[in-house]
């Protein structure tokens, strides 16, 4: 009798932990996609963009090397 | 089995041209930025545009709206929205996500006393970083 009432109890118990641990599996994945994504979307970008904001740097590394010469 | 192998290689060869095709059409969109980089470098040290938090350029008044400077502003707008919309295929995301990642890069890169809008919408101006 003490068995039964106490599997009665326990099995809620249980089902009621189950749950829980999906709930956070759900909340866990989308945050490692999006970080993923932004990973792969900024390596994209900087293999695209590479030459052209270095050569944005250089001209501005160029006007400061001739405002230097100019004083 | 010869009509197999001539099917497999018309296959790789139309594969090829392709990717021929694309990395020309890469080329030219980077030659292109290179192109309007000086004016447009000039455009952001006047004032007169800024870079949005999407990717974009946008101008900030009526100063500095002449026919060439929207041409060039609009030409630069297209080419990047072209180059996100690759990358947003490439990566299974959206077009807008791509913009954002990017006005990051160029918030980061930008010249002090240039136009940002941050993350929320706000305009600002980029400031010298602090001495150490």
């Amino acid at each position: 009798m003490g068995k039964r009432i106490f599997l009665l109890l326990a099995a809620p118990a249980l089902l009621a932990t189950a749950c829980i641990k999906i709930k956070h599996e759900m909340v866990i994945q989308p945050v490692h996609i999006t970080v993923d994504v932004r990973i792969k979307i900024d390596r994209e970008l900087e293999s695209f963009f590479a030459d052209i904001d270095k050569a944005a740097v250089k001209t501005e590394t160029d006007d400061t090397q001739k405002k230097e010469e100019l004083k | 089995m010869k009509a197999k192998l001539k099917t497999t290689a018309a296959l790789l060869a139309g594969l090829f041209l392709l990717a021929l095709f694309v990395q020309a059409e890469s080329t030219e969109l980077k030659e292109r930025f290179l192109q309007r980089k000086p004016l447009l470098e000039k455009m952001k040290g006047q004032e007169w545009i800024g870079e949005n938090n999407l990717g974009f350029l946008v101008f900030r008044s009526d100063a500095g709206q002449n026919e060439e400077n929207i041409k060039v502003v609009n030409a630069e707008n297209e080419d990047r929205k072209t180059v996100y919309a690759e990358i947003a295929v490439k990566v299974n995301t959206a077009v807008e996500e791509v913009g954002k990642r990017r006005a990051v890069q160029i918030a980061a890169l930008a010249a002090v006393g240039h136009w940002l809008q941050d993350a929320d919408g706000n305009w600002y101006q980029k400031k010298q970083p602090a001495p150490l």
